[in-house]
């Protein structure tokens, strides 16, 4: 159980270090298009121009995966927003019992998602459905990242909901996980 | 479908109901704005089949490139703030501006006017203004009530100045002349900023204690410029290749932000402020923010999707319509819808959802749609920072300092909404204020 929470950990990081990277390469390439496409706009200069005809697509994907990719590692540091217009002025021990109960909630929201997503991907992977656009390639790869996102959440609010049976894991939980 | 057996006002009660008692139970935004949506899709959309078409939307939200000036602008704001260009020209601007009282209120509310026109969305601009100015605002000794609310209402006036993508958006679904629709918000645009630094100055004039003079030395015009001309007219570059690769035509407005990112990391390295430890905490941050605000955006497109498919929102503006209203109380009533969607929805649903119902009207009732636009371009904008759950709250609070609470937030923008709806007020009573520029445009 140790051995699989910091496996977990290592995985969330690792998402989060592609997701940056992911945010870079976007911001060159898109950067490059519109330099390029200028370049193509002097006629002197044409030789050299290069617009990229695969930018907006891409981009469109690096988006999406930089969100999805990037969203387990937001909440593992606590950085999605909450209303705390209430629970700030609860007594510590009902926003405590609070706590459990919205992180149970997450726990079975993040599942839900989690086994629905899986679903969509392996109905897509069967059915063999397939993204006709600038790339060709399988719709399922594109997909696969929604569960990986929501199987990830899922560990983060199961280790918050259950945080007894995870006591040994104290040195992630104060990274925020 | 379970759906079939419920009216349209019972299940938008139960959808708003169940979301807000969620949210107010503590559970991240994106996560209350989910459960919503198992239960939205499991009655509206056909059980199973709805869930998987919720997981294919949620996917499909995100792949949108008109978002991605979204991380982009705010990747441009945390290299400028890690790297100290950001300080350094708030620290110039506020030598040159030395004598006004809430001179850093004043920044925040000129700084974010040019951000946000320049890129169209203010979700980002607020992400990124909150990130950059609020902490040297805290830092100063600025109370909350006056650092967050400038942040927040400068969004009003970017919807409104051009070049604003959201004013073409409008321009183009509501069939609006887009030209016209651009002149006719510059002068509520011009009153609104002036409301606003009056606002301000008042304010801080009054009750000092919100935004301390801190110590000044007495220094000589060359020293006050110097410090300008060093540290700001450099940042001017930037917001030039973002806007010039707009108007040249050479850049998309998200190409533009890419650019924009560009000439930031340029400018940083040409001051010698662009380690490589600065360069991974703006990637950090950037991450942080903008995969939040993204995946709310994933959450509420999703959600409108689903009052959509029901016909909820639908029926809720027709319902107005047919009552025995007069045209003016119509026209408060189609309003009154977007403030209320504004809680739930980004700027882009509202439009898609409420122009098609909503223009017909308008012409029927003789309303000039012109006119009609501006209204709509700063009710829109008003809705998402509104108490208590307009969006624009939610990514302050996020970028805010940590211990900024949601109370501070709400009590520091109120006064801005409230110079906002004066506004309103004053277009609907006198049009002109709206329809002179593109009257005297056409002679």
């Amino acid at each position: 159980m140790k051995h699989f929470f910091k496996s977990i950990n290592k995985l969330i990081d690792t998402l989060a270090v592609l997701a940056g990277i992911i945010l870079c390469s976007v911001s060159l390439l898109l950067c490059c298009d519109a330099v390029g496409r200028t370049l193509l706009g002097f006629p002197a200069l044409a030789e050299w121009g290069y617009s990229i005809p695969w930018a907006l697509e891409t981009a469109e994907y690096a988006l999406y995966l930089m969100t999805f990719l990037g969203t387990p590692w937001v909440l593992g540091k606590n950085g999605h927003i909450r209303i705390d217009l209430i629970t700030e002025i609860l007594p510590k021990e009902i926003h405590a019992r609070l706590s459990n109960v919205t992180n149970a909630i997450g726990f079975f929201v993040s599942g839900i998602l989690f086994f629905y997503s899986c679903q969509v991907g392996l109905a897509s992977f069967r059915d063999k459905v397939l993204i006709y656009e600038t790339f060709v390639f399988p719709e399922w790869t594109l997909l696969s990242a929604a569960p990986l996102t929501f199987f990830l959440t899922t560990c983060i609010f199961f280790v918050r909901t259950f945080p007894s049976s995870c006591s040994f894991y104290d040195k992630t939980r104060e990274n925020g996980f | 479908m379970v759906f079939s057996s419920m009216e349209w006002y019972h299940l938008l009660a139960v959808l708003i109901g169940s979301l807000i008692f969620l949210m107010l139970l503590g559970i991240p935004i994106v996560f209350a704005f989910f459960a919503v949506n198992i239960v939205g899709a499991f009655l509206v959309m056909g059980g199973d089949k709805g869930l998987a078409q919720l997981i294919r939307n949620a996917v499909d939200a995100t792949q949108n490139f008109a978002l991605l000036p979204i991380p982009l602008f705010i990747f441009m704001g945390e290299i400028m703030f890690h790297t100290g260009l950001a300080s350094r020209a708030i620290e110039a601007v506020d030598k040159l501006i030395a004598r006004i009282p809430g001179r850093l209120s004043l920044v925040a509310l000129s700084g974010g006017t040019i951000f946000s026109s320049l890129s169209g969305s203010t979700i980002a601009n607020t992400a990124m203004l909150g990130s950059t100015l609020l902490p040297e605002m805290y830092k100063r000794g600025y109370k909350p009530e006056i650092s967050i609310g400038p942040i927040v209402a400068v969004g009003g006036i970017a919807m409104l100045i051009p070049p604003s993508a959201l004013a073409v958006l409008l321009g183009s679904i509501a069939r609006i002349p887009i030209s016209d629709l651009l002149l006719a918000s510059i002068i509520p645009a011009l009153i609104l900023v002036l409301l606003f630094y009056l606002y301000i100055t008042l304010r801080c004039w009054t009750d000092p204690t919100i935004a301390p003079q801190y110590d000044i030395q007495e220094i000589s015009w060359r020293e006050r410029i110097g410090p300008f001309i060093i540290y700001v007219l450099p940042l001017f570059c930037i917001f030039l290749v973002v806007v010039g690769s707009i108007v040249a035509g050479i850049a998309t407005p998200t190409e533009s932000a890419a650019l924009g990112v560009t000439a930031s990391i340029v400018i940083a390295a040409m001051y010698g402020s662009l380690g490589f430890k600065n360069f991974v905490e703006s990637v950090r941050q950037t991450l942080r923010l903008s995969v939040m605000t993204l995946f709310i955006i994933c959450g509420s497109t999703t959600f409108s999707q689903i009052l959509a498919f029901s016909g909820a929102t639908g029926e809720l503006a027709t319902l107005i319509i047919r009552s025995d209203w007069t045209p003016i109380f119509i026209l408060l009533g189609m309003l009154l819808i977007l403030m209320a969607l504004g809680c739930f929805m980004d700027q882009v649903s509202m439009m898609m959802i409420t122009m098609p119902l909503y223009m017909p009207i308008v012409e029927q009732m003789g309303y000039n749609i012109v006119w009609f636009g501006v209204l709509v371009l700063l009710v829109m904008e008003i809705s998402l920072a509104t108490p208590p759950f307009g969006l624009l709250l939610f990514v302050v609070k996020g970028a805010a300092p940590d211990g900024t609470t949601m109370q501070q937030v709400i009590v520091s923008v109120l006064p801005f909404i409230l110079l906002a709806l004066l506004l309103v007020a004053a277009i609907i009573i006198v049009p002109e204020l709206a329809l002179s520029l593109p009257r005297l445009a056409s002679g």
